[in-house]
């Protein structure tokens, strides 16, 4: 019962990540934040199966996935500079555009 | 349980605080004898009463609160430094009793709390709202968390030696032959680091008062700036506690003889950590301030590329003895 | 236990609902940053402590350093949503409420008989970091059998990671490195005009042979 309530904690925390990743269109910074939130929830959705199973390999690939979110937050964020200095701004519809 | 919890939390708090009050004062009157001059020495005997006044001043000083600032955030920046500052003494044993929660993951948890402390800081300079507060801020943040990666690596060779995280374990460890011999070049760029964390001089550019107005504090005015300054010299006192805990043998006498070990534990911890704090003031009083580009490149061009050789060497040596 | 639970559980959707609802972007990074300590409490609830204190000093000690450090450096004007954005908002309600619903069916009891069994989840014979005296038959690995005496969970994940994983190891150096090389690379502008002070350059300079006397052109 106790990891079932963790576990619905989690996937409601992704899915909150997920629908912000795509509800909050006006800034490119708060989808990358939200894509952190959903590294953040897999995370701890390995950390408790890891528990629940008495499973080491479980702690193992949540190293892992902390590993590439840090790679992806790095890469993420120094594309979010260069898009800022090309446009003067984050909004995220201007993306599509080719000119610039 | 409570009880012994509480007693063991003020029996930690106190004796901290009333050190951060000396400090102040033996800073001033060690850097007057380095120049040739003598410290305050007016308020008591040699000056002891000089740091109640000092506080007893700040807190009359009427608090200063920019209406273009954002108010909750702006108090709340002194009190997470206050407290990151805190709460990373609850892993430290100062004594042979242990700490107050002795972790078995303590040193993970100091790193983990000094980088914490970085948001104390941040909030400080952003809040201000001012251009020279922010620039301040940005500095310091950055200085300090370029010197974490080569303190956490230094931290983690001596746990390597030690085969634990625990502070008492490395304590303990430390019987047989200090860790400063084997580790006397990481111990050097130990305290560089120390320096550079802590926002001493040679590395304080950020709150270079003749450039930057005292940097990110340029906005507050009596207790924040209070809190900060018990910040910065309980921080100093925790870098020199890391620092005999890691390399210099913590809380044992340093030769194994009985009558040294009738001292207590924390008479030697004491010791050694003020012959620590006196290298800090020493530098402070003879070298001069680095430049922050250069002071960027000694971080990662030089000191965390060493730190890293370090690193393999000791995990090299090491494996090397426990396969034998 | 279950009240410490619900309050960091509430703290963490709270945290992660004021992220996406505020106008400041800084605030939306400081509310990560509650975001992330709620959820090492729920790790601390899980009773792993390593991790408690890994993701403090990598997310919180790092990345959000980095975010801050982004947010702050670049003046993001505020957006607001435009009105063609909003018609998006019917799918992901319904897409939000399906994802709920499926979590809360999957794990908790069903309301019908499923054709499907769900099978037992099948314990695979890898040596686990809680129980110590628990003989595994590891067939793979058995070099690392010898160093199983471990007990802490930081001394297994150690024994795991650099002795039995070590080549994904280090191919998650190489990511790293990556990363850090190409964030370098992406935003680097070396600025042209600069003078760029070498010291040893300047310390190379023969000082008697700096200033040299130019014969004078009669003009």
């Amino acid at each position: 019962m106790n990891s079932a309530l963790f576990l619905c904690t989690v996937v409601v925390l992704f899915g909150m990540g997920a629908l912000g990743t795509f509800l909050n269109r006006r800034n490119f910074l708060i989808m990358l934040l939200c894509i952190e939130v959903m590294l953040l929830s897999v995370n701890l959705v390995f950390l408790t199966g890891s528990v629940t199973v008495d499973d080491l390999n479980g702690q193992l690939l949540a190293l892992w996935v902390l590993t590439a979110a840090a790679a992806e937050t790095a890469l993420g964020l120094a594309l979010c500079v260069l898009y800022f200095r090309l446009r003067s701004t984050l909004d995220v519809e201007l993306i599509s555009l080719m000119k610039g | 349980m409570i009880l012994y919890l509480l007693i063991m939390i003020l029996a930690t708090v106190v004796p901290l605080l009333l050190a951060v009050a000396f400090l102040t004062l033996v800073e001033r009157r060690v850097m007057g004898a380095m120049q040739r001059r003598q410290g305050p020495n007016a308020w008591g005997l040699f000056g002891v009463l000089q740091p109640f006044l000092d506080g007893l001043k700040l807190l009359l000083k009427e608090p200063i609160l920019p209406s273009s600032a954002d108010q909750p955030l702006f108090l709340w920046a002194p009190i997470l430094t206050f407290l990151t500052s805190q709460i990373a003494w609850a892993a430290l044993p100062t004594s042979t009793a242990g700490a107050v929660r002795d972790l078995n993951l303590g040193t993970m948890y100091v790193l983990a709390v000094g980088s914490l402390g970085v948001y104390g800081i941040l909030l400080r300079g952003w809040r201000s709202n001012s251009k020279y507060a922010f620039l301040g801020c940005c500095r310091s943040v950055a200085q300090m968390i370029s010197y974490e990666l080569p303190m956490g690596l230094i931290v983690l060779c001596a746990c390597m030696i030690a085969n634990s995280l625990n502070w008492s374990a490395l304590v303990e460890s430390q019987q047989n032959g200090i860790f400063l011999l084997p580790l006397w070049p990481l111990a050097l760029i130990w305290i560089i680091c120390c320096l550079a964390e802590l926002n001493r001089a040679p590395f304080d550019l950020p709150e270079a008062e003749a450039e930057l107005v005292a940097g990110y504090n340029v906005e507050y005015a009596s207790m924040g700036f209070a809190l900060f300054f018990i910040r910065e010299y309980r921080s100093m006192i925790m870098m020199a506690t890391v620092t005999r805990l890691l390399f210099l043998g913590g809380t044992a006498a340093p030769m194994n003889l009985f009558f040294l070990n009738w001292l207590p534990g924390s008479f030697w911890l004491r010791l050694k950590a003020t012959s620590v704090v006196f290298i800090y003031i020493w530098v402070r009083a003879t070298l001069p301030r680095y430049k922050y580009s250069d002071l960027m490149d000694l971080g990662w061009k030089r000191l965390l590329p060493l730190t890293l050789a370090g690193f393999v060497a000791n995990a090299v040596v090491v494996f090397n003895i426990q396969m034998l | 236990m279950s009240s410490s639970f619900a309050l960091i559980a509430t703290g963490a959707l709270m945290s992660v609902f004021l992220m996406m609802r505020s106008k400041n972007p800084v605030h939306s990074v400081f509310y990560l940053v509650l975001l992330f300590l709620h959820c090492s409490g729920l790790l601390v609830l899980l009773g792993l402590e390593y991790f408690v204190l890994l993701q403090l000093l990598v997310y919180v000690g790092a990345l959000a350093i980095l975010f801050l450090f982004v947010v702050m450096l670049l003046d993001i004007p505020s957006t607001e949503i435009l009105r063609h954005q909003r018609g998006t908002y019917p799918v992901a309600g319904v897409l939000g409420l399906c994802l709920i619903l499926s979590a809360l069916l999957a794990f908790t009891q069903p309301l019908v008989e499923s054709p499907f069994q769900t099978s037992p989840i099948p314990t695979t014979s890898t040596f686990t970091g809680q129980n110590s005296d628990f003989v595994s038959s590891s067939r793979h690995y058995s070099f690392w059998n010898n160093y199983r005496t471990a007990t802490s969970t930081v001394a297994n994940l150690g024994i795991r990671l650099y002795g039995v994983h070590a080549d994904l190891l280090i191919i998650r150096s190489l990511l790293l490195l990556v990363a850090m090389v190409g964030a370098v690379g992406l935003t680097l502008k070396r600025p042209v005009s600069v003078p760029n002070q070498d010291v040893f350059r300047q310390h190379y300079v023969d000082f008697q042979k700096s200033l040299v006397q130019i014969p004078q052109n009669k003009i």
